[in-house]
């Protein structure tokens, strides 16, 4: 090892040991999970710490992007992966900016971990944020690129989407980085076409994946819906719409048209508390069965998008399915607590797609009036800017509730949206706490108190429930 | 809804708001309702978007934000609704243009690409887009209206356009915190006759109900002066407490004093 070479470790691992005390200190003093700040202080030492990173991981990297569903589909493909090889690090608290990739190292090898490589079969997932996507992966060169699909959300820090999605598809034509092997794509948005397109030219195997079951086809009468428009200018048609705008599409003008899904779901069944899907694989005959436990047709495209990525890495999707099946849900996404014997189920929403599948789902597998806590927060993680609330379907909860309470720094908008709308709020304020309080004490033991909430609501609502009821915080 | 069943209906459009629609500006649209809906007038709303025909007779046009290829997009068509919009916005048709919409309300925009796009001339002002859009206008607006009445406006500006006035233009408000028109000259938006343009989401119309029931009464007063069944008791009631306007003002009074606070 040359001198410089010696430097460069004896740097970074300095720079791993002071982000170590950064957590470390964080954590005692319970600023949050202390996993920002631990990347930050490494980042100051180190500033090409990433590539190191990938280095050490041989890049044996998988990378999850998109507006909605990355920390769900994470976390699905690391525990695909953690059947097959010893240890898979992940973002899984969901610190999703560059500086997320170096606290997940930090927080699960700290010093040394640049020997363990030799030891041990490794393998990363990480979720990159949609505006960070582009510069990181041209330092960490990830294996495998998943991208999951592309709305609005918090247009006051990513400005437009047109932009996010050009940014994207250059970040895999840039010739100073090294190109994924596989990419995985959502064949049913039209947004993310390009890259399929660019994966085809340039000879990146391209997994795509999509829907097949009318049965599960949107309802078209909200007219909040965006038109999509191809590259020649010439407007989306659909045959049908699943989810937001995705679905089976074709330009109104050119040949442009959903490719044919490489994983398809056929059959879709939504249950109460699970759904049922049916898979066909692209050049196989047979189809595979299996049991989500998780509610929603956004959760059946994250278990195609993880099928796909696991099938990307190597991993057969059978054997993918088995751990599917028996897979644990994310903190905070459809996470249930028992407070007092009433059933607490947590939903986060901080974008109109979002908001409006969760809504969906909530109405659509509901019979019993809902008993609903919405928490509308303003923080950086949130998005400043609430005007989104205005693109989102609070007009389906219409006869579809029980109560109805607003929370968060910005209940009062919340309100407002909702009389609009025509619903009834029988409380609303900001006190988040009060107003979980007050909601627990009119739900009856047998409903459940669904809250839907924007990121940092989650966060706090889901600390004092955790507290309430002894379930771990997110970073322990 | 019951003693408006003999008087005829308001007549709204909303332009393009399947395709300017990123920012929420439905909002205006759905806010209009639901005040007609509390006063018991009955609205038609046309939703009129790219190769739609305009309708003979309107109250009250609607026109949202959108990005720089969806501006491209709508604004031949916009183009060619021109002069039936110029001669409404003549006729005292009650308009609100939010962004985009008021850009191409302008005598042009210049986008991020430097594609001038020509504007259907209701208000006089052009808009730019420096350094090819790298710089932006994001953020809280508080202005204080020119209009008579409406006081301080609340809103959420997100634009890398710049809008510039010409001289017969009257600003619609004047910039306490936020960059408005173009970051220099503390203008926001402009108004003529009973049409206001604005860079404002939020959605503006749900947060300011002065502006809305100043734009709905403008509206009303088109309607009686085209039909002379429209019941006038609905311009009594406006002044009445509501809840929607009660609320909203609840939310306005709450952001004024959240953005200041946060300013200092």
């Amino acid at each position: 090892m040359s001198v410089m070479g010696i430097f460069n470790v004896i740097r970074f691992e300095l720079a791993i040991c002071l982000g170590k005390c950064a957590l470390f200190f964080s954590q005692i003093f319970r600023r949050g999970g202390g996993t920002a700040v631990s990347g930050l202080v490494a980042t100051f030492i180190e500033p090409n710490i990433q590539q190191q990173i990938s280095k050490i991981l041989s890049r044996e990297i998988i990378f999850v992007t998109g507006t909605n569903g990355k920390t769900g589909t994470s976390s699905l493909i690391s525990q695909i992966l953690r059947s097959k090889v010893d240890f898979v690090l992940s973002n899984s608290s969901g610190s999703n900016l560059a500086r997320g990739v170096v606290s997940a190292y930090i927080s699960s090898f700290g010093i040394g971990g640049i020997f363990k490589r030799r030891r041990q079969r490794l393998a990363s997932v990480f979720e990159v944020d949609e505006a960070v996507i582009p510069s990181l992966s041209s330092r960490m060169n990830p294996k495998v690129q998943v991208f999951l699909n592309l709305s609005r959300d918090q247009l006051d820090r990513y400005g437009e989407i047109d932009s996010i999605a050009s940014s994207w598809v250059q970040s895999l034509s840039s010739e100073s980085r090294t190109l994924p092997d596989v990419l995985v794509v959502n064949a049913d948005d039209p947004k993310l076409f390009s890259l399929i397109d660019t994966g085809y030219k340039k000879s990146i195997q391209t997994i795509t994946f999509g829907l097949a079951d009318l049965s599960v086809a949107l309802d078209d009468s909200f007219d909040g819906q965006d038109r999509d428009y191809c590259s020649c200018g010439s407007q989306i048609r659909y045959e049908v719409k699943y989810v937001g705008q995705s679905g089976v599409w074709s330009c109104s003008s050119c040949d442009i048209r959903r490719p044919s899904p490489d994983v398809l779901a056929t059959k879709i069944l939504l249950e109460n508390d699970r759904s049922y899907v049916e898979i066909k694989l692209a050049g196989h005959s047979e189809t595979l069965g299996l049991t989500v436990h998780q509610q929603g047709l956004y959760s059946v495209y994250n278990v195609l998008a993880a099928i796909s990525a696991a099938w990307g890495y190597g991993i057969h999707p059978v054997d993918s399915i088995h751990v599917i099946e028996s897979a644990t849900g994310v903190f905070g996404r459809q996470e249930e607590f028992l407070v007092a014997n009433v059933k607490v189920k947590i939903w986060l929403a901080k974008n109109p797609q979002g908001l409006n599948e969760v809504l969906r789902t909530l109405t659509e597998s509901n019979d019993a009036p809902l008993d609903l806590l919405l928490v509308l927060n303003d923080g950086i993680q949130d998005g400043k800017d609430v005007s989104w609330i205005y693109d989102a379907n609070f007009e389906i909860l219409d006869g579809k509730y029980k109560f109805l309470v607003c929370s968060g720094s910005r209940a009062h908008n919340l309100s407002l949206r909702c009389l609009i709308a025509g619903l009834e709020v029988v409380k609303s304020d900001s006190n988040i706490m009060s107003m979980l309080d007050f909601s627990l004490d009119r739900t009856l033991p047998t409903e459940t108190l669904n809250i839907v909430t924007t990121y940092t609501g989650m966060i706090e609502i889901r600390e004092d429930l955790a507290s309430r009821t002894g379930v771990l915080p997110y970073w322990k | 809804m019951s003693q408006s069943s003999s008087s005829p209906s308001l007549r709204v459009i909303s332009l393009y708001e399947d395709v300017l629609n990123i920012y929420s500006d439905r909002g205006n649209r759905l806010a209009v309702q639901a005040r007609a809906a509390e006063l018991g007038v009955d609205v038609d709303v046309d939703l009129i978007s790219i190769g739609d025909q305009l309708p003979a007779d309107v109250d009250l046009v609607l026109i949202g934000g959108g990005q720089d290829r969806e501006q491209e997009i709508v604004a031949a068509d916009l183009l060619a609704k021109g002069e039936t919009l110029r001669n409404w916005a003549a006729t005292n048709v009650a308009m609100l243009a939010v962004c985009g919409g008021f850009q191409l309300f302008g005598r042009g925009f210049r986008n991020s690409k430097g594609v001038f796009l020509d504007g259907i001339e209701i208000f006089d002002c052009v808009s730019v887009t420096p350094n090819f859009g790298k710089l932006r206008f994001v953020g809280d607006v508080i202005s204080k209206s020119s209009i008579e009445g409406l006081g301080m406006i609340v809103g959420y500006e997100n634009h890398a356009g710049q809008t510039f006035l010409g001289e017969s233009a009257i600003p619609f408000a004047e910039i306490e915190i936020g960059f408005g028109n173009n970051g220099v000259d503390r203008t926001e938006g402009v108004w003529r006759n009973s049409c206001v343009g604005t860079y404002l989401h939020g959605s503006i119309l749900p947060n300011n109900s002065q502006l809305l029931d100043w734009l709905f009464k403008r509206a009303i007063e088109h309607r009686m002066s085209c039909d002379s069944n429209f019941d006038s008791v609905v311009l009594e009631k406006m002044s009445e407490h509501s809840k929607l306007s009660k609320a909203s003002e609840f939310a306005r009074q709450l952001i004024l004093d959240t953005v200041r606070r946060e300013q200092e």
